[in-house]
C-alpha cells in the first residue's frame, strides 16, 4: 500500500503548478515511440532511451545531447503526441511532473501552437527554428511572431545546422540551482558553434531569439532570453520560488498537527515564507538589498467568511531580483 | 473563549461567609473596593494569592473547541472586625466542617485545602483598640477554559518580485482547500 492509497490530498487551485519533485525535469515532446500518444516515459540513461527509440529519431538525439553534458539531468522524460497541443494537455492530466518542454517539431505552426498552450503553465518551452526568414528578420517569422505575442514561456533557438543545441543547453543548465546561473555564456560539449554574421546576430537579438556561436574564440549561448525578452533565469527563478514556497506551505499544512487560525498561526506562515525567501537570496535569485518584506494580516482583520472556511487570506511579500551581469562597460584613462 | 466565571465564585464565597457568620449581607464585604466600612461587627474577604498547580493543564479537542482544564489554588483572606469579631470568625472557621455549607462551595467546584488558624491582629484605631481577627483559607478550584479555534486549511499569498530592468513579476500562491479522504 502506498501513501496515495492511504491519504488522497487534493489542492484545488494549485493543481496547475508543477510539483517540487518534477521541477527541473525535461520532457522531450515528439511523435515517435512505441507507446500511447498523450503519455510519457522516464529515462535515466541514454542506453535506456535506446530501448524505446532508434538512434535516428529526434527524441534520441535530443536525449543524447542532454546526457552528454556535465552536469546532466539525472532523469528525463520523453512523451509522444499526434496532436501537439491537445495531447500535451492530456499528458498533464496523467503526468505533470516536468518543467522543461523540448519541442521536437521545427514547424512554425507547431511551435506557435505549443507556445500558446505552455504559456498558461509554470513551465518553459524550448523550440528550435531553422527557418531562413528568422536570421533575415523577415516580417511574420516565428521569432518575431512569438516576440510580438510576448511569450514568457517559450525559448526560441535559431540554428542553420541542426545539432540539438536546445537539448544540450537544457542538459547543462537544468541540473543547476535556479538563480545560481545565467543561461547566457553557457558552453556545452558536442556542439559546434554556428557562424553568424553581425546582421544575423542583430536580427536574432532584436527578435529575442537565442543562438550558439563563437565570441572572442569562446563558443557560447546567447542571449539567454525567452521570446518576450525576459531573461530565462528570471522566469526559471520565479517559478522555482513559487513551486517551492507553495510546497513549503502545503507541507506545513499536512505535516503539522495544526496551524491554528490565530496570530501565532500567521507567525508560522511568516517563518515558512521568510525561510524560502532567504534560500532564494542565498541561491542568487533575489537580493538582500533591499531585504524582502513580508506582510501577514492579523487574524482579527481576516474576513469572517474566510475564517469560516479556514482560509488565511492577505499574506503578501515583496522582494527584488538579484539579476546578473551580461554586459560590462569600462572607461579607462591612460596617462603618459 | 469561555473561562471560569469568577463573579459566580465570588458571589458564592460571599454567600457562604454570610451564612457561616450569621451576618447580614451588607456586613460581609470584599476588601479594597473603596466603599464605606460597615458598622461592626463585619467581615472582609480578599483573594490574596492565586497559584497554578502543575506545569501544564489538560487539553482536549472536540471539533474546533479546545477544552483546557487545570487546578488552581487561591488564598482567601478573611478578616473580622468589631467587639464580637472573634466569635464571627470562629463561626466561619467552624463552617468549614459543616457539610451543608461545604456542599454549596463544592457546587462552585471549590474545595477547602486547609483548616486555618485564627490570628489576633487587633490594632489601635485613633485612641481605641479595634478588635480584628484574621485567617487565610486555601481553596482549590477547577479552572476550565473553552477556546474555539479552527485550523488553517488554505492560504493565499501574493508576492511581488521587483526588477529595475525587466519590470515586476508576481508570485501568486493560492492553496484553497485540502481534502483528505481515507
Amino acid at each position: 500500500m502506498n501513501v496515495d492509497q492511504v491519504v488522497s490530498i487534493v489542492i484545488s487551485k494549485a493543481a496547475g503548478v508543477v510539483s517540487r519533485l518534477g521541477f527541473g525535469i525535461p520532457l522531450i515532446w515528439g511523435t515517435n515511440g512505441a507507446f500511447t500518444a498523450g503519455t510519457c516515459r522516464s529515462y535515466s540513461s541514454i542506453e535506456a532511451v535506446l530501448v524505446d527509440f532508434a538512434d535516428t529519431t529526434i527524441e534520441y538525439k535530443e536525449a543524447l545531447a542532454m546526457f552528454s553534458q556535465n552536469p546532466k539531468p539525472p532523469t528525463i522524460k520523453i512523451g509522444k503526441y499526434t496532436d501537439i497541443d491537445g495531447d500535451y494537455t492530456a499528458l498533464k492530466l496523467v503526468d505533470n511532473d516536468f518543467y522543461f518542454v523540448i519541442n521536437c517539431s521545427r514547424v512554425k505552426a507547431d511551435i506557435l501552437a505549443l507556445a500558446a498552450v505552455v504559456e498558461t503553465d509554470k513551465k518553459l518551452h524550448f523550440a528550435v527554428t531553422m527557418d531562413a526568414d528568422v536570421p533575415t528578420g523577415t516580417a511574420g517569422n516565428v521569432a518575431l511572431t512569438l516576440s510580438a505575442a510576448k511569450r514568457d514561456r517559450t525559448v526560441l533557438f535559431y540554428t542553420p545546422s541542426e545539432q540539438y543545441q536546445d537539448g544540450a543547453w537544457i542538459g547543462k543548465c537544468a541540473p543547476q540551482d535556479p538563480g545560481s546561473i545565467t543561461w547566457m555564456f553557457k558552453q556545452v560539449s558536442g556542439i559546434l558553434p554556428d557562424s553568424l554574421n553581425d546582421t544575423v546576430i542583430t536580427n536574432l537579438t532584436a527578435a529575442h531569439c537565442n543562438f550558439y556561436s563563437s565570441t572572442a574564440g569562446i563558443n557560447m549561448f546567447a542571449n539567454g532570453v525567452v521570446a518576450s525578452g525576459e531573461f530565462i533565469d528570471i522566469i526559471h527563478g520565479t517559478d522555482w520560488l513559487q513551486v517551492n514556497m507553495q510546497a513549503d506551505i502545503f507541507q506545513a499544512l499536512v505535516d503539522s498537527p495544526k496551524i491554528p487560525m490565530t496570530d501565532a498561526g500567521g507567525d508560522a506562515l511568516y517563518n515558512i515564507i521568510n525561510k524560502r525567501l532567504k534560500l532564494a537570496i542565498g541561491q542568487g535569485i533575489l537580493t538582500n538589498d533591499p531585504a524582502p518584506i513580508i506582510s501577514i494580516p492579523k487574524v482579527a482583520n481576516i474576513a469572517d467568511a474566510d475564517k469560516a472556511v479556514r482560509f488565511f487570506r492577505g499574506v503578501e511579500f515583496s522582494a527584488t531580483y538579484a539579476g546578473a551581469v551580461h554586459k560590462v562597460s569600462i572607461v579607462g584613462s591612460l596617462e603618459i | 473563549m469561555k473561562s471560569t466565571d469568577w463573579t459566580l465564585i465570588e458571589n458564592g464565597l460571599q454567600a457562604w461567609a454570610v451564612a457561616a457568620a450569621s451576618l447580614n449581607t451588607n456586613k460581609v464585604i470584599w476588601a479594597n473596593e473603596n466603599g464605606t466600612r460597615p458598622a461592626p461587627d463585619y467581615v472582609s474577604l480578599n483573594v490574596i494569592s492565586f497559584l497554578k498547580v502543575g506545569s501544564r493543564d489538560d487539553i482536549r479537542k472536540v471539533d474546533d473547541v479546545y477544552y483546557v482544564s487545570g487546578i488552581r489554588k487561591f488564598t482567601l483572606s478573611v478578616q473580622s472586625y468589631g467587639p464580637g469579631s472573634l466569635g464571627v470568625i470562629q463561626s466561619i472557621q467552624d463552617s468549614l466542617e459543616i457539610p451543608e455549607l461545604l456542599n454549596n462551595l463544592q457546587d462552585l467546584d471549590l474545595s477547602v485545602v486547609n483548616i486555618p488558624s485564627i490570628i489576633n491582629v487587633s490594632k489601635t484605631l485613633d485612641t481605641q483598640i479595634e478588635k480584628q481577627y484574621s485567617m487565610d483559607i486555601i481553596f482549590s478550584v477547577a479552572q476550565n477554559i473553552e477556546i474555539t479555534m479552527s485550523d488553517i486549511s488554505g492560504v493565499a499569498i501574493e508576492g511581488t518580485l521587483k526588477s529595475n530592468t525587466t519590470g515586476n513579476r508576481t508570485v501568486d500562491i493560492d492553496i484553497e482547500s485540502i481534502e483528505e479522504e481515507n
